[in-house]
């Protein structure tokens, strides 16, 4: 029952320089689920950044008398087949990786920091800066997304942006980050609410650390757990609803391709007999978010020092 | 801000001393207001403490016991800085605090520090060590000679850890440990006061001997004051000088310690060291209207030593008194701080009162004088036949010299020691 025996037997870990991030780095390049999803990513990440690595075929060379060709394997004219409208599949799936990616990393990434900032003040301060967030989130929650996207997407549908890839997410991006911020906000008052009054916070308060301080280094680490499980899932929502705007015209908007896009066209070809013009990017879709859930949960256990050690 | 500090074993206090005492508090009030409605209007106040005023001599160390709910800890988070006081005046080293801008608070924050109850979730579980221990010197931007590592590897050599394990995290230690971690964390800016809330009563009852002694050796090396808040009173007796009992977010008595363990003057003094846990029942003291004769004639409290007084939690039984134990037993629950009893606030719970002769006389003067006395009669409302000298209903006892020592004060009306069985009162 001694302590000094205890602390003695236990010096193995305590060995010298090792660090949080080394360690974590460590457990992690041991996990082959950890690596095949790294690669996965990788794999994707590459393809949005340079599309004509994988194929010398344009997107928009579309022939209508080759429609609906089924994918006949590597090698061949159309390894993944044709559309409808006769648009070679991997073309697509290459060159609408980049509008679909960008989309989701800019939407999730920005209604994180909103939500997260908006949600840590709200629980920390409490008082009328709570009662201003927590009604904006319930106004926001109780309007129709649908509907006011499109009213949102329709006002601005004739406004000329530009072609490059960044304005043509622009619109669909706005809109779905100013109606995704709102659960990470609950989540993260939540857990500021519960976090803020553990005795580690007072510590700090009595040897006087700044609000910013405590938000930042003992209570948003402490609170944040939850969001980070929701992360994966909203990026796959994302690419999802960008779909359903671009199935209701004011979306990404065509020339441009994107993944949603091309689920939303193959949808209505499933039974036709053409599943493949779902499944493709429905696969790509999968492994992608698949991929980005093993890896954040592999992160955020590393990144623990209590289930690392 | 930038002065640098030494950290660790040799650190001794040269700042000059203030006379005897180190903290003041004087007349201490912390209200929380109660809202309610819809527009949030102030409909009352919790009295967490309501009124307190003591004193804490240099590397002298003050006990302060009472029930769950009487105002202790709010009062220590008050001390350091985390409540701001109602009104009232702490003052350290002679210099009032409360009224400081930020700039002051910081600095009073450096006299002043906090040692907490539990230890699981005092350290923030995803910072290391050396990043806990050495987050005053952060926040302080102070640089100690040396180096922060080194005085971080001085601070946990001073509590007793061992320094390379400084990067290791919390919840690697056993709870000991890890209040010993919350120890060296409290010690890094030289306090010059130690507010210890419950510091032990979440730790085995073997660690909790380790953790005390380690408290006294460092008062010693460091010339530390404590405030030592608990409920458990073999421990506060162990390591206090003097002892302050609160009740209902006052002090109703305080004195050296020998004199209120050995002859406590107030009814919930009496009744909280008749709780405390006795190898030997036949030493307890007890009411007496339960005299129980004792066939060894065993003296008053007096014999038990310290180390047998096993530090389990101390609580005021309710219910009924069990025959054979006798023990002063404390009917019912705290009244609710929103709205304190009138006069004494114990005459709710007050054993003595009832028993005593003014009571049972004005009872016998209302009987007969029948309903014109009733509205301001000694009768409390929620128990009919509880009578009490209406003294104690409608006038609050002063804090008052009542012992054979002048320090040794409490607010009683009727306060007397009490006669324990076979020892003269």
């Amino acid at each position: 029952m001694s302590e000094a025996a205890s602390a003695a037997t236990g010096n193995v870990a305590g060995a010298a320089s090792r660090t949080l991030a080394s360690d974590a780095w460590r457990s992690l390049r041991r996990r082959p689920d950890v690596i095949i999803s790294g690669l996965i990513i990788t794999f994707f990440v590459v393809m949005a950044a340079f599309p004509t690595l994988f194929t010398s075929v344009s997107p928009r060379h579309c022939v209508i008398g080759d429609a609906k060709i089924k994918p006949q394997g590597f090698g061949n004219e159309f390894p993944l087949g044709t559309d409808s409208f006769g648009c070679d599949t991997l073309a697509q799936l290459a060159h609408g990786s980049r509008p679909s990616l960008l989309l989701a990393l800019v939407v999730v990434g920005t209604a994180l920091v909103i939500g997260v900032t908006l949600g840590l003040l709200a629980g920390y301060y409490l008082g009328w800066v709570d009662f201003v967030v927590s009604r904006t989130v319930e106004v926001f929650l109780v309007i129709p997304y649908l509907l006011a996207a499109m009213l949102l997407l329709s006002l601005f549908k004739n406004v000329d942006l530009g072609s490059g890839t960044f304005t043509t997410i622009m619109l669909p991006a706005i809109v779905l980050t100013l109606f995704g911020w709102m659960g990470y906000a609950r989540y993260v008052r939540a857990s500021v609410l519960e976090a803020k009054n553990l005795d580690y916070v007072t510590a700090a308060r009595a040897l006087g650390a700044s609000d910013l301080r405590i938000m930042f280094r003992h209570v948003l680490p402490n609170a944040i757990g939850p969001v980070t499980a929701l992360v994966p899932t909203a990026i796959a929502g994302v690419i999802g609803a960008e779909a359903v705007l671009a199935f209701l015209g004011i979306g990404v908007r065509p020339p441009a391709i994107s993944w949603g896009i091309m689920i939303e066209n193959g949808s209505s070809w499933v039974l036709g007999g053409y599943p493949h013009m779902l499944l493709v990017p429905l696969a790509a879709l999968l492994a992608t978010v698949l991929s980005l859930v093993v890896l954040g949960d592999a992160l955020r256990d590393a990144l623990d020092p209590r289930l690392s050690a | 801000m930038t002065e640098s500090r030494p950290a660790g074993a040799e650190l001794v206090d040269e700042r000059p001393a203030h006379g005897g005492s180190v903290l003041e508090v004087r007349d201490l009030v912390k209200h929380y207001p109660v809202r309610s409605g819809l527009l949030r209007r102030s409909a009352g106040a919790v009295k967490a403490v309501d009124g307190v005023s003591l004193t804490l001599d240099r590397g002298r160390t003050l006990g302060l016991v009472g029930e769950s709910g009487s105002g202790k800890s709010t009062l220590a988070r008050v001390l350091v800085g985390v409540e701001t006081p109602t009104s009232g005046q702490v003052l350290v080293d002679g210099e009032d605090v409360t009224g400081r801008s930020r700039a002051g608070r910081k600095q009073l924050r450096r006299d002043v520090q906090m040692v907490f109850q539990d230890p699981y979730t005092s350290l923030n579980p995803r910072m290391s060590v050396s990043e806990i221990v050495g987050e005053p010197f952060a926040i302080h931007r102070i640089d100690p000679a040396g180096g922060r590592r080194a005085a971080v590897g001085e601070l946990l050599e001073l509590v007793g850890l061992d320094p390379d394990h400084a990067n290791r995290y919390p919840h690697q230690f056993s709870g000991g440990q890890r209040q010993r971690v919350g120890i060296a964390r409290a010690l890094a800016l030289r306090p010059k006061i130690l507010v210890c809330d419950e510091p032990v009563s979440a730790l085995d009852v073997s660690v909790q001997g380790q953790v005390i002694n380690l408290l006294e050796d460092l008062q010693e090396e460091l010339g530390l004051s404590y405030l030592f808040v608990a409920h458990d009173l073999g421990v506060v007796r162990h390591i206090a000088h003097d002892v302050a009992v609160m009740y209902l977010g006052r002090i109703v008595e305080q004195g050296p310690e020998a004199d209120v363990y050995g002859a406590a003057r107030h009814p919930y003094t009496q009744a909280l060291l008749s709780a405390v846990p006795v190898p030997d029942p036949s030493v307890r003291l007890v009411a007496p209207t339960v005299v129980e004769p004792s066939p060894v004639e065993p003296p008053l409290v007096e014999p038990v030593d310290p180390s047998l007084v096993e530090p389990v939690e101390t609580r005021i039984q309710t219910g009924e008194k069990r025959p054979g134990i006798g023990g002063i037993v404390l009917e019912g629950d705290p009244p609710s701080p929103v709205d304190p009893p009138s006069g004494c606030p114990f005459h709710t719970r007050c054993w003595l009162a009832p028993t005593l002769p003014e009571a049972r006389g004005e009872a016998a003067a209302s009987s007969t004088k029948g309903s014109e006395t009733e509205s301001a009669g000694p009768v409390v409302p929620d128990r009919g036949l509880r009578l009490v000298p209406s003294v104690c209903e409608t006038e609050v006892p002063a804090l008052v010299t009542r012992g054979a020592a002048p320090d040794h004060v409490a607010a009683c009306h009727f306060a007397r020691e009490l006669a324990a069985p076979g020892a003269g009162a």
